[in-house]
C-alpha cells in the first residue's frame, strides 16, 4: 500500500539506516551532549566567575575532544588507523597509565576489569574502524555515563578512590572509540590523565619508572607513526646500500635515554615553583563524614590494655592523641607511615593541646567542643575576622595512610578547612574534631596563616593578657619549690618575657639528655620534679611539661601541644612522611598581639617550630630571595567554583536532560520536513489524495502491491497495468504544485488494464 | 623548524606545570621538566641529521653517449652520508626532466640512512623529448627524532643531458635522389683536388698546401697556399621554419613543431648517409643556425635546443646549385611565398608541410589547401598529418 506517507517513511528508513548517518548519528549524540556540558559550564561562568569557569570548560572541550574525538574534518591523523603496531604501543601506555593509579592505590581488580575492557576495546576500534556500528557507539555512550554515574555510588558509599576508579574505568570503555590516528593519540593523552592522577598519590620513587616508560611508548609510537606515514605517502622506500638493515631506532633511542635526563634535569631545576598560593582552592571530592562530634577523641589505635610501666613493644598508638597524657606511659612507636603531608612550608602538624596538670597527667580542664557547621565548601575558622595578605598562607594537604584519632591535624594558624564533613568541633585549645575517626584514603586540605614571628617582635609584647588565658596559668599543687626556684633562676636576667620563654628552653635543650625509655615514675611523685631532679632525662612529653610549668611559675601562660613532627620530606613526591614515631609533644607560649606561639624544649628537634619559608625557586638563595609573583584570585571566583562543585550533581544531571532534549529535538527536526509534506500532501491537497486514492485501488484491484523498497515507478515496470496511474503519482507526489483537474479526474477514471 | 606536535608536548607541559603550582605535587614538576625535556631533546638530537648527505646521478651507463627522444634509459640515483652520524626517515623526490611530464616525479622515503652509508634508487624510463635538461636540486626532510622538529636540506646533484630530436631513417627522398648530379668542379674555392689557383698563406692553412716555388721566387719572403676549386656536389639548403606560429610551444611533444624537427633531423640523417653536404638555415636570431655545412652532429645539437621563437618569417639562403627541403610547422604564406620564389629561380625545393588541424590541440587550418596551392606552384610538397610515417 503507498501513500506518501509510506513514501516518506521509506525515505527517512533508507536514510537511518545508511551506515554514513548511523555513525553520524551517535556521533552527534555524544558530541552534543558533551558540549552541552561546555555550554553549561560557560553559563554558570558568565553567572559567577568568567575566566575560572571558562578555564573549566575550555577543559570541558579539551575533554570531548579526547572522549568523542570523531569531530572535525576529515584528514590523515582521522582516518581510521589500520597499523597494528601503533594500537600496541597506544595500548600498552594507556595500560602503564593504568597501572601506576593501580600501584598507588592498590585496587588491583580495577586495574584488570579496566585492562580487559581497554583491550576488548582496541580489538573492536581495529575491527570495525572503517564502519563503526551504531550499536557500538551507542553502547560506549551509555557505558561512558555509567562509568560516572558508578563514581557517585563509589563516594556515596565510602569506595576507596572513586574518582581513580572512574579515571582507569573511562579510559577503558573509551578504547572502544579510538578509530583513527587522532583517537590513539587522544588515549593516550587520558593514559597522560591517569598518570597525573597517579602522580598526585604517588608516595616513593616508583612512579618515575612509569613515568619513564610512558614516556618511552609515546615516543616509540611517535616514532612508529613516522615511518608509516613516509612508508605510506611515498611509492618508494629506499633501504641502505651493502649493509644489513640496522635497527637504528635502537640507537636513537639510546642517543634519547641519555639526552632525556639531562635536558629533563635542566627544566626541572631552573623552572621556578609559584609555591603556596593556588589559584584553585582546595577541593576534595569524598563522602562527607556524617558522624556527630563529642568530647570525645577516638584512637583507633588505642590498646586494649593501658600499659602503665616499661614496655618493649613498638605500636602506632600515641598516647598524646587523647583526652589526657599521662606522663607515665612508655612504650616506643613504630616507623609506619601515617599521614603524608604536602606543605610548601616546614612545619608541625599541631592537633590539640591540654591545658591542666595535676603532677602527673595533662588534660583539658573545659572537655566541650564547640560544633561547628560547614560554610559552603570550607570551614572557615577565621572567627575573629584576623586580616590577612595573601602572601601570608599556605595550604597543606594530609593524605591519612593508617586508621587515626579523630583529629584533624594543621599547621600555623588555621583559617579554612577543607574536609569532607557536615560538621567538626572545636575545642578551647583550638584542636579540631570529627565525628569519626580518619580512615586510610582520606584526604584533606587546611589553609592556614604563617606563624613567622622574629624575636623582637615577641619581644615587643605586652603582659596584658585576656581574661580566656586564665587556665593557662594554672599550676598543680604538686609543684615542688624547687621547680619555682629553677624557674627564677633561670630567667633572673632575662628582661622580656620572651628572654625568660628562651632561657628555660635553651636550659632543657642543654642540660637533659633525651631518653626513649625513662625510669618509670614512682608513685606519689610529681613528674616534672622527677624529671628536672631525678631522672633528669626523659622523652618529649617531660620537657614539654617542665618547660611548661616553669614558665606558668613565672606567670607566663603555657600550654602543652600534641601532634607530629614534621616527618620526613621526599624531595620527589614534596611529601612529608609522617611516621608513627613522629608524634611530639611541645609547647605554646600565649604573646598577647601575636597569640600561641610554638617553642620545642626537646633536644633534637626545632627549638622554634614556627611555619617554614615557603621555597620559591631552587635559585631563589642565588638571587638573594627574588620574590616571584603571587597570582590573586577574588572570593566570588572560588565561591563560584565551590558552588559548582557541591551541586554538581544537579548539574550533570542538567546536562543530560538538555542533551537528551536535544537529541530528541534533532530526531523530531529530520522528520519534520517529511511530516510536513506527509501533511501537506495527505490533508491539504485533496488533489494529491485523490490520486494517490486512485493509485491505492488499482493495486487493489489487480492484487499487486508494491514492496516498501519499491519506488512507484519500479513497480510499474512490474505491473505495468498501473503504469498510467504510476506516472500521476509521481506528479501528486515530487511536483510542488498540486496536480490540475484534468489529472485529477483522469485518476478517477483508472482503471488498471493490460497494456 | 618546530613541529605542531612539538608545540603540543610543550603545552601539555606547561599545562602540567600550572598545576603543579597549583597542587604542589613534586611528581607533576617532574612529568611537566621530562615532556619539555622530550622536546629540548629532540631538537638536540636533530640537528645535523641532514649534514654530510651528497648526492650522486648517473645517466645511462656512465659513459658519454648520444641520446635521442624515446631512447630507453636507466637512471641511477645514489645518496651517501659521510660520517658517523646517521639519519633517518628522510623524504625527497627525485624529479627527472627527462620522463614523461606526467611521470616526472618520484617521492621518495628513506626510513635509515647510517654513517658513511649510501641508498641507491634505480629507474627506467623512455626518454620523453629533445632537449637540453638539467636536473633541479634535491629538498631532503626529515623530522626524526620523533618529529618535534623538521630540517630541510637542499642538494645539488649537477646533472646535465642532451637529448637528441628522434631520427627516423629515411629509406630514399626521390627528391634528392633525381636531383643526383656528378660532381662538378666549379670555378669557386673550396674544397677538391685541382688547384685553382694561389693566395696569401693565411694563418691556420696546412703547411703540405704551401706552394714552395712561389715562396722560393719571393726569396721567402712571403708565403703563399694553393687554392683548390670546389669539387663538392650541390648542397641541401635545410630550412625550418622557427616562427612564433600560434600553438607551437607546448611541454608535449605531439605538435607540429615537434614533428617538424624530427623530420629536419631525419632529412639531416638521410643527407650525411647519401653525402649530401648539409646547410642549414633557420629564422631565429636568438639561436642562429650554424653556418656554412655543418656535420649531422651540429645539426642534432641544434635541433635539440631549438625553439619557435622566431620573430620573422622563415629565410632561405641558397647558394646556386642548392637543392632547399623546407620543413613547415604551419601552413604560413609567407613562407610559402618564399618557396614560391625559389621555384621561380629554378630551384628544386620540397615542402614538408604539417597539418596542424591533425594533431592533439588541433588548430582550424587548412593545410591540405595550402600544401596544393604550393604544389599547383611547383614546390613539391609533402602534407604530413599526426600519426603517419613520413619516412614512406
Amino acid at each position: 500500500m503507498l501513500d506518501a506517507k509510506a513514501q516518506s517513511r521509506q525515505d527517512v528508513k533508507k536514510e537511518i539506516e545508511n551506515p554514513e548517518t548511523k555513525s553520524r548519528g551517535s556521533a552527534r549524540l555524544i558530541r552534543w551532549m558533551l558540549i552541552g556540558m561546555a555550554v553549561l559550564l560557560v553559563i554558570v561562568a558568565l553567572s559567577f566567575e568568567l575566566w575560572v569557569m571558562g578555564a573549566f570548560a575550555i577543559l570541558a572541550y579539551m575533554l570531548s575532544r579526547m572522549f568523542a574525538p570523531n569531530m572535525g574534518k576529515k584528514s590523515r591523523i582521522r582516518q581510521p588507523e589500520r597499523s597494528v603496531q601503533l594500537r600496541l604501543f597506544a595500548f600498552a601506555a594507556q595500560s602503564v597509565g593504568m597501572l601506576s593509579s593501580a600501584y598507588v592505590t592498590q585496587m588491583w581488580g580495577v586495574f584488570l576489569i579496566s585492562l580487559v575492557i581497554l583491550a576488548i576495546g582496541h580489538i573492536a576500534a581495529y575491527r570495525y574502524a572503517l564502519k563503526p556500528p551504531i550499536l557500538m557507539r551507542i553502547g560506549t555512550a551509555i557505558a561512558l555515563h555509567g562509568v560516572f554515574l558508578w563514581m557517585y555510588y563509589g563516594l556515596l558509599n565510602g569506595q576507596p578512590y572513586p574518582q581513580i576508579q572512574v579515571a582507569m574505568l573511562a579510559m577503558a570503555v573509551v578504547g572502544f572509540e579510538l578509530f583513527s590516528r587522532l583517537n590513539l593519540f587522544s588515549g593516550m593523552a587520558i593514559g597522560l590523565t591517569n598518570l597525573y592522577v597517579a602522580a598526585t598519590l604517588s608516595r616513593d620513587v616508583m612512579f618515575i619508572v612509569f613515568l619513564f616508560i610512558f614516556l618511552g611508548l609515546l615516543l616509540a609510537f611517535m616514532w612508529r607513526a613516522d615511518d608509516e606515514d613516509g612508508m605510506r605517502d611515498n611509492p618508494v622506500i629506499l633501504r641502505p646500500v651493502g649493509q644489513k638493515a640496522v635497527r637504528q631506532w635502537r640507537g636513537w633511542m639510546a642517543r634519547f635515554a641519555v639526552a632525556l635526563p639531562v635536558m629533563g634535569g635542566l627544566v626541572f631545576m631552573v623552572t621556578p615553583r609559584f609555591a603556596g598560593h593556588p589559584i584553585i582552592p582546595p577541593v576534595t571530592i569524598n563522602a562527607p563524614i556524617r558522624g556527630g562530634v563529642s568530647s570525645q577523641i577516638v584512637n583507633p589505635a588505642m590498646p586494649m590494655v593501658q600499659i602503665q610501666g616499661w614496655s618493649d613493644q613498638v605500636g602506632e598508638h600515641y598516647y598524646g592523641f587523647d583526652t589526657r597524657l599521662d606522663l607515665s606511659y612508655r612504650g616506643g612507636l613504630s616507623d609506619e607511615v601515617m599521614m603524608y603531608v604536602r606543605s610548601p612550608a616546614w612545619s608541625y602538624w599541631r592537633s590539640h593541646a591540654f591545658d591542666a596538670y595535676d603532677g602527673r597527667t595533662w588534660i583539658q580542664s573545659d572537655p566541650s567542643v564547640e560544633v561547628w557547621e560547614r560554610d559552603g565548601a570550607l570551614f572557615d575558622l577565621n572567627r575573629e575576622g584576623v586580616l590577612w595578605l595573601r602572601e601570608d598562607y599556605f595550604v597543606q594537604t594530609y593524605a591519612i595512610v593508617q586508621p587515626m584519632p579523630n583529629l584533624v591535624f594543621t599547621a600555623g594558624n588555621p583559617i579554612h578547612l577543607y574536609i569532607a564533613a557536615d560538621e567538626i568541633g572545636i575545642d578551647k585549645t583550638g584542636g579540631i574534631r570529627l565525628g569519626e575517626p580518619l580512615r586510610p584514603g582520606m584526604v584533606y586540605s587546611v589553609m592556614s596563616l604563617r606563624q613567622d614571628y622574629t624575636p623582637e617582635e615577641l619581644k615587643s609584647a605586652t603582659r596584658n593578657y585576656p581574661p580566656d588565658i586564665a587556665p593557662y596559668f594554672q599550676l598543680s599543687d604538686t609543684i615542688t619549690e624547687r621547680t619555682w626556684d629553677l624557674a627564677q633562676e633561670l630567667t633572673q636576667d632575662a628582661p622580656t618575657v620572651y628572654d625568660k620563654v628562651i632561657a628555660v628552653r635553651d636550659y632543657l635543650l642543654a642540660t637533659y639528655p633525651y631518653d626513649y625509655f625513662p625510669p618509670p615514675q614512682a608513685p606519689n611523685t610529681d613528674a616534672v620534679d622527677q624529671f628536672l631532679f631525678v631522672d633528669q632525662r626523659g622523652v618529649c612529653e617531660h620537657y614539654v611539661s617542665a618547660f611548661v610549668v616553669m614558665l606558668r611559675t613565672l606567670g607566663i601562660p603555657a600550654r602543652l601541644v600534641s601532634g607530629f613532627g614534621s616527618g620526613d620530606y621526599n624531595a620527589f613526591t614534596n611529601y612529608y612522611e609522617v611516621r608513627a614515631n613522629d608524634a611530639h609533644a611541645w609547647a605554646e607560649v600565649y604573646f598577647p598581639g601575636y597569640g600561641w606561639v610554638p617553642f620545642d624544649p626537646t633536644p633534637g628537634w626545632n627549638g622554634s617550630p614556627q611555619t617554614g619559608a615557603i621555597p620559591t625557586w631552587v635559585f631563589s638563595e642565588l638571587f638573594g630571595g627574588t620574590q616571584l609573583p603571587s597570582i590573586q584570585i577574588d572570593d566570588a571566583v572560588r565561591s563560584g567554583l565551590r558552588l559548582m562543585l557541591y551541586n554538581l550533581e544537579y548539574i550533570v544531571g542538567a546536562v543530560v536532560g538538555v542533551g537528551v532534549l536535544w537529541f530528541a529535538y534533532r530526531v523530531w527536526r529530520r522528520r519534520k520536513p517529511i511530516q510536513l509534506r506527509w501533511q501537506r500532501i495527505t490533508r491539504h491537497d485533496p488533489a494529491r489524495v485523490a490520486i494517490f486514492a486512485a493509485y491505492r485501488r488499482g493495486q487493489k484491484a489487480i492484487k499487486s502491491y508494491r514492496e516498501a523498497h519499491q519506488t512507484v515507478g519500479e513497480h510499474a515496470t512490474i505491473s505495468p497495468e498501473l503504469k498510467e496511474i504510476a506516472a500521476l503519482v509521481d506528479i501528486a507526489a515530487y511536483r510542488t504544485e498540486p496536480p490540475d483537474q484534468a489529472m485529477v479526474e483522469k485518476a478517477k477514471r483508472f482503471k488498471p488494464r493490460s497494456p | 623548524m618546530p613541529t605542531g606536535r612539538a608545540g603540543a608536548v610543550l603545552i601539555g607541559a606547561l599545562v602540567l606545570y600550572f598545576f603543579a603550582n597549583q597542587t604542589q605535587v613534586g611528581w607533576l614538576y617532574v612529568m611537566a621538566a621530562l615532556m619539555a625535556g622530550v622536546v629540548f631533546a629532540g631538537w638536540w638530537l636533530s640537528r645535523g641529521t641532514l649534514r654530510g648527505i651528497t648526492g650522486e646521478r648517473r645517466i645511462g651507463d656512465g659513459v658519454t653517449g648520444e641520446l635521442y627522444e624515446n631512447d630507453p634509459l636507466l637512471i641511477t640515483f645514489r645518496l651517501s652520508k659521510r660520517g658517523r652520524g646517521a639519519s633517518a626517515q628522510i623524504r625527497l623526490s627525485e624529479w627527472c626532466p627527462l620522463a614523461e611530464p606526467s611521470k616526472r616525479e618520484t617521492p621518495l622515503f628513506i626510513p635509515q640512512l647510517p654513517g658513511n652509508g649510501a641508498v641507491e634508487f634505480t629507474y627506467n624510463l623512455d626518454v620523453y623529448k629533445r632537449g637540453m635538461y638539467q636536473f633541479p636540486p634535491l629538498t631532503l626532510t626529515t623530522g626524526v627524532p620523533f618529529g618535534f622538529f623538521k630540517h630541510t636540506q637542499v642538494i645539488d646533484v649537477p646533472t646535465r643531458a642532451l637529448v637528441y630530436p628522434e631520427v627516423r631513417p629515411i629509406p630514399r627522398i626521390e627528391f634528392l635522389d633525381r636531383q643526383l648530379t656528378p660532381q662538378v668542379t666549379r670555378q669557386t674555392a673550396g674544397i677538391g683536388y685541382e688547384v685553382f689557383g694561389l693566395r696569401q698563406y693565411r694563418p691556420g692553412d696546412s703547411p703540405r698546401h704551401i706552394h714552395w716555388r712561389s715562396v722560393a721566387r719571393t726569396g721567402g719572403q712571403q708565403l703563399f697556399s694553393k687554392e683548390f676549386a670546389d669539387e663538392t656536389q650541390p648542397g641541401l639548403v635545410l630550412a625550418l621554419d622557427l616562427f612564433k606560429h600560434p600553438n607551437t610551444a607546448t611541454d608535449s611533444k605531439h605538435n607540429p613543431f615537434e614533428w617538424a624537427v624530427k623530420i629536419a633531423a631525419s632529412v639531416g640523417d638521410y643527407a650525411r648517409r647519401m653525402n649530401y653536404p648539409l646547410t642549414l638555415t633557420t629564422n631565429d636570431r636568438t639561436l642562429p643556425a650554424p653556418n656554412g655545412v655543418i656535420p649531422f652532429t651540429s645539426l642534432l645539437e641544434y635541433l635539440a635546443r631549438v625553439e619557435p621563437q622566431g620573430n620573422e618569417p622563415m629565410r632561405v639562403d641558397v647558394i646556386g646549385g642548392a637543392f632547399v627541403i623546407a620543413v613547415l610547422p604551419y601552413p604560413d604564406d609567407r613562407a610559402g611565398g618564399i618557396l614560391r620564389d625559389l621555384v621561380a629561380r629554378r630551384l628544386p625545393v620540397l615542402a614538408y608541410v604539417l597539418d596542424p588541424s591533425s594533431f592533439p590541440d588541433p588548430l582550424n587550418v587548412d593545410a591540405a589547401a595550402f600544401a596544393s596551392g604550393l604544389a599547383a606552384d611547383g614546390v613539391e610538397t609533402r602534407l604530413v598529418r599526426y600519426g603517419e610515417d613520413w619516412t614512406l
